[in-house]
């Protein structure tokens, strides 16, 4: 199946700062709009490891989600000596994701595996991209999913009624991996699951309406911004 | 077989919690003293801040492209009033405000200079400050002034209601201040030049309104400031001339579009040299601060 593809950066060109600085020709201007208001810029990442990832999925439009990538990229255009935030995305249909069982945190991984969420620093000079061509179905299988033990089940519970119930939720501990994550995608129904929006590592903010955080820690400042925005919390630690 | 859920209700929870008060952007009604508006996502701290003092705000906007010193300026600005410096005296009314400071100040006491403002509105500081004007002007002025980021400048300006904050507190300003990063006046060509027009023509917009007399000019001031005039000497003999040479279109426009308009030149640091460390990032280090032409515009737009 055909993907269209965007990277949301910085530039020092005519258009200095953050914002989406190459995607392939089919992406359209609406989704330019969706793409640069949920576009992270600088101090989106919640740590500073320079070898940090967060992966994210939210929609588009009705029809369309972005799954993406957001890592530390080269040395920031402004001489402020920060690194850029550099975030590389895949557009696609939700329809795309019936394959996947209509998972987009499978999918998500497998693209990653695939090196189609790679950063690149040459790609920021080239306004156009090419689309990109994905499997139109895994072909390493579904992944296994190992059952938490039972006070994690019941915590998880919790998280996908409020999920269920249209409130936000930020998943908090140490635990919190591929197979958890996994296993909470596993228990939303397959309506549920395509038009479901997460992050693995982005600081909340109202401009990013994530209905799933996910932290392995609580900061006091992280713990401030959650309660500001309305987010409940469920710690599995 | 049926199922039920609990569902918190919220709409009896502003009985307990003394009442609404205004958005001091937007004007829409708000309940939540500790979050952001809904319409305008300007923090609701700040309208309750503006409410409890029982007199509307005054908005300046101070606008600019990225890296102009938005952060820099605003931050040296409030430490100088808080000091008293140059005969205005003002105090910060709320931590929003008292955070412009601390973020500027502490950057600059450890040489560097703050970090890049993100586009997360949310992340944004706010300076309100109550000026003690003596026997001027009635004696008090608040005035409230969002630090921006640059790109969500930008983005409204591309995309009217990409940040309408943005495009709320331009409504509501009674005057504007303009950073222009001096050097990249002098140095690449007319970028910065377009750019400012971009913006005088959405202040412009902004503030007269579609009708046949749209070509009537704005009346409220404009202070256009030239900022690190302390690595472009050229801008602080005659800001004026300075941009008359580099930025022909921008000087016209505003000629034609603007009736209260004056340039400055400004500069927080005495020199700075540029550091480059093992992963190639760049970064530019003052050695001292040394400010320069940060009062003067605010003192101007008093006058107006």
């Amino acid at each position: 199946m055909l993907a269209e593809q965007a990277i949301f950066s910085s530039e020092s060109g005519p258009s200095k700062g953050y914002r989406l600085v190459a995607h392939s020709p089919g992406v359209s201007q609406n989704q330019i709009n969706h793409l640069t208001q949920w576009g992270p810029s600088h101090g989106s990442l919640i740590s500073d490891e320079l070898d940090f990832e967060s992966l994210n999925c939210h929609p588009l439009d009705d029809e369309d989600l972005a799954i993406s990538r957001t890592v530390y990229g080269g040395p920031e255009y402004s001489q402020r000596g920060s690194f850029q935030i550099f975030t590389r995305s895949i557009l696609l249909n939700r329809d795309s994701l019936e394959q996947y069982d209509d998972n987009p945190w499978w999918l998500l991984s497998y693209c990653r595996i695939l090196g189609n969420l790679r950063f690149d620093p040459n790609v920021i000079s080239r306004d156009t991209l090419p689309p990109l061509e994905l499997p139109d179905r895994s072909l390493v299988g579904m992944p296994k999913i190992v059952e938490p033990n039972c006070q994690t089940r019941e915590r998880i519970s919790n998280c996908v009624q409020m999920l269920q119930l249209g409130r936000n939720a930020a998943l908090v501990g140490e635990c919190v991996d591929e197979n958890l994550f996994g296993y909470l995608i596993s228990l939303l129904p397959s309506q549920s699951r395509s038009v479901l929006s997460f992050t693995t590592g982005l600081r909340p903010s109202i401009r990013r309406p994530f209905q799933l955080h996910l932290f392995e820690k609580l900061t006091t400042n992280l713990n401030s911004q959650i309660k500001k925005l309305g987010i409940n919390t469920v710690c599995l630690n | 077989m049926t199922t039920y859920a609990n569902q918190t209700m919220t709409s009896g929870r502003f009985l307990g919690d003394g009442g609404s008060f205004q958005c001091a952007c937007c004007g829409a009604g708000l309940f939540d003293k500790d979050g952001f508006c809904p319409t305008c996502q300007a923090p609701t701290s700040l309208s309750k801040a503006i409410a409890d003092r029982g007199a509307p705000g005054q908005f300046i906007s101070v606008l600019g492209a990225s890296n102009a010193g938005k952060t820099v300026y605003l931050g040296m600005l409030l430490d100088m009033l808080t000091k008293g410096i140059g005969g205005l005296r003002g105090l910060p009314n709320n931590s929003l405000s008292v955070a412009v400071q601390e973020q500027t100040i502490n950057a600059l006491e450890q040489c560097q200079f703050p970090e890049k403002t993100p586009n997360d509105v949310d992340q944004w500081k706010w300076m309100h400050c109550e000026l003690d004007l003596g026997k001027r002007k009635g004696g008090y002025f608040d005035i409230i002034s969002p630090d921006f980021a640059g790109e969500a400048i930008s983005f409204e300006m591309e995309q009217p209601g990409s940040f309408p904050v943005v495009g709320h507190v331009v409504k509501k300003s009674v005057s504007f201040v303009l950073l222009i990063d001096s050097i990249r006046v002098r140095d690449s060509g007319r970028e910065e030049d377009f750019f400012a027009m971009k913006i005088a023509s959405y202040i412009h917009a902004a503030n007269t309104k579609a009708s046949k007399f749209a070509k009537k000019k704005v009346k409220l001031p404009l202070a256009i400031v030239m900022t690190k005039c302390d690595s472009c000497p050229e801008a602080v003999q005659d800001p004026q001339e300075f941009a008359k040479a580099n930025m022909p279109g921008f000087e016209k426009y505003l000629e034609r579009h603007f009736s209260t308009f004056k340039f400055f030149a400004a500069s927080v640091v005495g020199s700075s040299a540029t550091l480059v460390d093992r992963y190639g990032r760049v970064e530019l280090i003052p050695f001292h601060v040394s400010p320069r032409g940060i009062l003067e515009p605010v003192q101007w737009i008093i006058k107006q």
